[in-house]
């Protein structure tokens, strides 16, 4: 099983251990796990983002899970995906697992996907206190869910950055965030990934929950016509 | 009582000034309560409250000021039936009072689930069910937009497909607008 997790913050850091120890302790073999992140881990992310260390998220994360579970081949790229380097990272009949910052990120990696002809890609996603779990499956060249750009125009149609396209001073901007949000997001996502392993397509394409109003809800929608 | 507030004059009112005003009412349990369930307090404690039962025995007129009042948006072509059942749905039969208006899911949710009428509106983790079989999505919108806190651009789905905000809703139909994706990670 060959799996990518872009994105290494608030819940890729916590994703990914959730990921690798589920893996490690399993009976199934041959996994590997590509971690993929242009970033580093600064003082101001022990807040809310899991690491023993400063240095390269992608660098820091092999290093610790590494030494965490040896069954499981990890691997590290210290840059940003970008148009340039994806075909490089995403192959064939990987899992995706997308735990970014911007929809200019996740628009680039959905479009790559949907020319792949055997791909899974979960995407989390959260603002302060809510967020969304996209799924999007596509077997021998057909897509099973709708891709994650076509019911949000948001993600469609980007109006932020990828953090190559910032400057300095945006990368130091950042909006507050909560580790309980992001710590929802990586579990719903170990959901979808529990789903799909144990051979089950989901139906639904969307998952949102709500801190707040303590709520989960999944959606069904129709894939739409190419 | 020194004065009478009207549900227009406490919906411009912050929480805060609701919370005063529940002080010197003497009311009990406001200090956690959100915005619209202050409200319900106070009107209850103005003696406000209507239960449903006697929403029969009231003029069609009555009831259009009840449901206006509820935030309902009542059209002239509206039977006075059609009225009571959408005040209705924003009630509480627990309590047996009509809510003047219901300012978050909880209220409303399940609460018509026997009406065959109902459709299932969801917007993000949220959702309820609604007496809404013959209204467009624009309306429908318009009227659960605080309640389900549907952004004016979401996109509607009807039944798993995009449908238009013209689209006229049918029995059994389910109805998601869509919220934004989570942007940060």
């Amino acid at each position: 099983m060959d799996i990518k997790i872009i994105g290494l913050g608030g819940i890729g850091s916590v994703l990914s251990e959730k990921i690798g120890r589920f893996l490690n302790f399993s009976t199934r073999e041959n996994n590997h796990i590509m971690l993929i992140d242009g970033d580093s881990y600064e003082v101001k992310n022990f807040e809310r983002q899991e690491f023993f260390q400063l240095g390269s998220k992608a660098e820091v994360k092999r290093s610790e899970l590494s030494l965490k579970f040896d069954r499981i081949q990890f691997s590290h790229y210290n840059k940003y995906v970008n148009e340039s380097n994806i075909k490089e990272l995403i192959l064939e009949k990987d899992i995706i697992f997308v735990c970014v910052d911007n929809h200019k990120t996740r628009k680039l990696i959905s479009d790559f996907c949907s020319k792949l002809n055997d791909i899974i890609l979960i995407s989390g996603g959260n603002e302060l206190t809510d967020g969304n779990v996209q799924i999007y499956i596509r077997k021998e060249g057909k897509d099973l869910t709708p891709k994650i750009t076509d019911y949000h125009p948001e993600i469609q149609d980007p109006k932020d950055k990828s953090p190559e396209d910032m400057s300095c001073e945006e990368l130091s901007k950042s909006q507050p965030q909560l580790f309980f949000t992001n710590f929802t997001v990586a579990a719903i996502m170990c959901w979808v990934f529990f789903k799909i392993i144990n051979g089950v397509i989901p139906t639904e394409s969307d998952v949102y929950f709500d801190i707040n109003t303590m709520a989960v809800s999944a959606k069904t929608r129709k894939v739409k016509a190419a | 009582m020194a004065n009478k507030y009207t549900m227009e004059q406490m919906e411009e009112m912050n929480t805060d000034s609701l919370k005063q005003i529940a002080k010197n009412l003497d009311l009990t349990g406001y200090s956690k309560a959100r915005k619209y369930d202050i409200i319900d307090m106070i009107l209850e404690s103005q003696g406000n409250t209507i239960t449903p039962d006697n929403l029969a025995d009231k003029t069609k007129k009555d009831v259009e000021k009840i449901a206006r009042t509820a935030g309902i948006k009542v059209s002239k072509t509206d039977t006075k039936e059609q009225i009571i059942n959408q005040v209705l749905a924003v009630s509480d039969p627990d309590k047996n009072k009509v809510h003047a208006f219901s300012g978050g899911v909880e209220g409303v949710r399940d609460m018509v689930g026997n009406n065959p009428t109902t459709i299932v509106v969801s917007c993000g983790a949220s959702s309820g069910k609604f007496p809404v079989t013959g209204k467009t999505v624009q309306a429908v919108g318009d009227f659960l937009k605080e309640i389900l806190n549907i952004d004016a651009a979401a996109n509607a789905i009807v039944n798993g497909e995009e449908v238009s905000k013209t689209y006229t809703l049918s029995e059994g139909d389910t109805l998601e607008f869509v919220k934004r994706a989570g942007s940060k990670g």
